[in-house]
């Protein structure tokens, strides 16, 4: 049964599905009494910044005199963003559909999805983090008044999730020397890492890369340990993870990243932005010769974005946000499946 | 050998050197990273359950099994009984081994039991399966457009929140991974 179908016979299941909603027009006025404008981004791009991991979804435009015609939809606005930024609109936020090529369609994962991404002025990753937790707990008000159910906290699959600030806050490296009794310095060249998974009983092969290690170690000795009872920031990422965010002035291994997880569930990616043209650009080829090497489809790069940061793109800091994520927590969902009208998995089975 | 991203659940592969059945899978990957799948891995000997993310590049051994379409009879304590209906012979299976699903087993159900050197491994209860409401409430009429739901009990003494609509003697679809209602047959 469609979920059309199941809304007609059950309309008592309508108010889950109002959640997205009221995550949506949350966002749009938690900005707007900021005084942040709004951007309207083009989700067609002939050209992308480079991430090797990245699969592309494309589609065909037909034109008929011999120009370009293969666009790929956006995997993130981020480069628009930027641009607008670098021509001087200042602070703004976007709320877009976004694509990702998938291997299949999961509980938290959609080929579509939606995506909130906000660029704030002259700031870093650590003033990211305050305007999240203002923001999610605007979109919690928020919803409370719509669905008169009180409170700073909310339940996620049988945990409390408490919204009350401060979150905490915890860099890789700290993590990685809690959870995995490792530190960044010693897992730093693909070596290291390989012995060091091969001894902790990972099946590691000639073909795996330093990042795919490392996320095996990450998502299995860490991740399953983050806190549950609060939102958990995590920062200070190794630099190969983040090909357009700007390297830490305190350690140049890692880049001033950070991620959001709540339940179990990474929901926002933030970063001081990299603004050095020369730089990108070299990321740019790095992340393109390994995207080869990984035998993925070669993507057109994105030069006007090189092009939009030697004009001079003002010192920011900006974070995307998975709303399908945070709406299904919000409505105690268990996969993004069940707070979209039309999900993927019944679109695509 | 199969491709991680290829396995499926119920598929008996052999990881960590031991035999483990596939309880669960689902697709998973790092924003902007490489895919993984959340796998559940269930030792078949020890019935020790690991959950672990693996790389969907990774290798697999896959182990051939038997299955048997058998029907369930009853359940005492400790095991499910179910028969073969073309033999009639009849197999034990330990209640441990169909976890937090006994009441989800109705007599006259079919089910496919997968069978590993002589044992039965694993009972498949389908994904949403009909139900006969045995005990419920009248439920206090109220407003159609909330959630009000109430309790009702099913013939196989399963527990189901249920819309206020639903009567004793109704059949209704149930999900049996969620343990929700699903909707009203008609």
């Amino acid at each position: 049964m469609k979920t059309w179908q199941l809304l007609k016979k059950n309309p008592h299941l309508f108010p889950r599905y109002y959640i997205k909603e009221y995550v949506i027009k949350a966002c749009r006025k938690f900005f707007e009494d900021k005084e942040y404008h709004e951007l309207e981004s083009p989700i067609l791009a002939g050209a992308l910044p480079q991430e090797r991991y990245i699969d592309v979804v494309t589609a065909h435009l037909g034109f008929k005199n011999g120009q370009i015609n293969q666009a790929y939809l956006i995997p993130s606005t981020e480069t628009f963003n930027k641009k607008i930024l670098a021509a001087g609109l200042g602070n703004h936020f976007v709320i877009s559909k976004v694509f990702r090529g998938l291997e299949d369609i999961g509980p938290s994962h959609s080929p579509e999805f939606t995506m909130l991404e906000w660029y704030d002025l002259g700031k870093t990753y650590v003033d990211l983090m305050n305007n999240c937790e203002d923001l999610i707990n605007y979109i919690n008000g928020f919803i409370n008044s719509k669905t008169k159910r009180p409170g700073k906290s909310i339940s996620y699959k049988g945990n409390k999730i408490d919204l009350s600030t401060p979150w905490p806050r915890k860099s890789v490296d700290e993590l990685l020397n809690e959870h995995s009794s490792e530190s960044l310095s010693k897992i730093d060249t693909l070596e290291s890492i390989t012995k060091c998974a091969k001894s902790k009983g990972y099946t590691i092969s000639a073909d795996d890369d330093w990042q795919s290690i490392f996320e095996l170690i990450f998502l299995n000795e860490v991740e399953p340990n983050l806190p549950k009872d609060k939102p958990c920031f995590v920062y200070d990422y190794p630099r190969i993870l983040c090909p357009l965010t700007k390297p830490s002035d305190k350690n140049a291994a890692v880049c001033e990243k950070v991620e959001l997880y709540m339940g179990g569930f990474e929901i926002a990616n933030g970063y001081t932005e990299l603004l050095d043209a020369d730089e990108q650009l070299k990321r740019f080829n790095e992340e393109s010769t390994a995207r080869k090497k990984l035998g993925k489809e070669n993507i057109r790069i994105d030069l006007d974005l090189i092009d939009a940061l030697r004009s001079g793109l003002p010192p920011v800091a900006g974070m995307g946000m998975g709303l399908d994520r945070l709406a299904m927590i919000f409505a105690d969902a268990s996969s993004i499946s069940e707070i979209n009208y039309f999900p993927a998995n019944e679109m695509f089975e | 050998m199969a491709l991680t991203t290829t396995i499926t659940k119920g598929m008996v592969v052999m990881f960590n050197n031991e035999p483990h059945i596939i309880l669960d899978k689902v697709f998973y990957a790092p924003a902007k990273g490489a895919s993984f799948h959340h796998v559940k891995f269930k030792n078949i000997k020890t019935g020790k359950i690991i959950t672990n993310k693996v790389k969907s590049v990774e290798k697999v051994e896959e182990i051939e099994v038997d299955t048997k379409t058998m029907q369930f009879l009853y359940s005492d304590d400790k095991d499910a009984y179910f028969m073969d209906p073309t033999t009639f012979d009849q197999i034990a299976v330990p209640l441990e081994q169909i976890p937090d699903k006994t009441n989800f087993l109705h007599t006259e159900g079919k089910y496919i039991l997968l069978i590993y050197e002589g044992r039965a491994i694993s009972v498949q209860i389908p994904l949403k399966i009909t139900l006969i409401v045995t005990e419920t409430g009248s439920g206090v009429r109220g407003n159609t457009a909330t959630n009000a739901t109430k309790e009702a009990i099913m013939e196989t003494g399963v527990k189901i929140q249920v819309p206020l609509f639903v009567k004793i003697g109704d059949k209704i679809s149930i999900n049996t991974e969620t343990g929700t209602y699903y909707s009203k047959e008609t």
